[in-house]
């Protein structure tokens, strides 16, 4: 590999060596949406905005991990969208 | 750090999707750091996106008069939180994009880049009233630019976003007085 370090430049230039895909390899939007064999960590993913997006990422098919401090509600709600959205979590 | 249902996670080997809910104090790196790789573990061995979102609000009127273990708290949270947030996960997305193999060593599919998405706030970018809360808005506005510049560093292996919400009915707004959340919903043109 031509850059191991994954550094973002080589002196001032930029390393630009992504690979572009095109919409045709890409798939369709719902494919390239989809969440599906993903994982997403939320802070604060008991309550609020940080729970909405759970539920949507939980709709699109993501494994999601809800970090909570005081609000232990996050734990029914954690098993609550595991089985909705997939089998039965104990 | 407690991570629930820890056993009963391991027996679902089809799950569409598996959730779990971890206790972690976002204001210590060494926790965040540890319940990332628990997460990353405890779930499907990768990591694909990380929402910092949590927060917490000032609420000890003028600054003047404020307390500063109040002050740090919110900075702590809100600013440093996000921070060991970003170092933490930008670690496996780099390891990710270099081996190509997820935590436990087996290859990963479909992984392009990482994606940091951390819940700014308006107030990253005026400053609120009638409540005043000025740690608030300025941790908020250094999560925006720390975005920014990560976004730069990242360039080879992760994305990093910010949102920045409006008045969202959630707990945060619980001390507000009802007559401010009256007078902030007059100020939406949709409202």
């Amino acid at each position: 590999m031509s850059n191991p370090t994954l550094a973002p430049l080589n002196g001032p230039n930029f390393n630009h060596d992504n690979h572009r895909v095109t919409a045709a390899a890409a798939g369709s939007i719902a494919k390239r949406l989809s969440l599906a064999n993903k994982t997403a960590i939320i802070t604060g993913g008991g309550a609020g905005i940080g729970y909405g997006v759970a539920v949507a990422y939980a709709e699109m098919g993501c494994n999601i991990a809800l970090w909570y401090n005081t609000n232990d509600a996050a734990i029914q709600k954690a098993e609550a969208l595991a089985k909705e959205f997939g089998i039965q979590c104990k | 750090m407690k991570p629930r249902d820890r056993f009963a996670a391991c027996l679902f080997t089809r799950c569409c999707t598996s959730g779990k809910a971890y206790k972690v104090d976002i204001r210590n790196f060494d926790s965040v750091d540890e319940a990332v790789t628990c997460s990353v573990r405890d779930l499907n061995g990768r990591l694909d996106i990380f929402v910092a979102n949590a927060g917490v609000p000032w609420t000890k009127g003028v600054m003047v008069d404020g307390p500063l273990d109040h002050y740090k708290d919110v900075v702590d949270t809100n600013l440093d939180g996000v921070y060991y947030c970003a170092k933490a996960a930008a670690g496996h997305w780099r390891r990710q994009k270099q081996s190509n193999n997820d935590i436990h060593g087996a290859p990963l599919s479909n992984f392009k880049m990482g994606s940091f998405i951390a819940t700014a706030s308006m107030s990253a970018w005026i400053a609120n009233i009638p409540q005043l809360q000025a740690s608030y808005n300025a941790a908020k506005a250094g999560v925006i630019h720390l975005c920014k510049s990560l976004s730069v560093e990242w360039a080879q292996f992760a994305r990093a976003n910010t949102v920045s919400p409006g008045y969202i009915y959630t707990g945060i707004t619980g001390f507000i007085p009802p007559e401010y959340k009256e007078w902030w919903q007059d100020k939406v043109p949709l409202g």
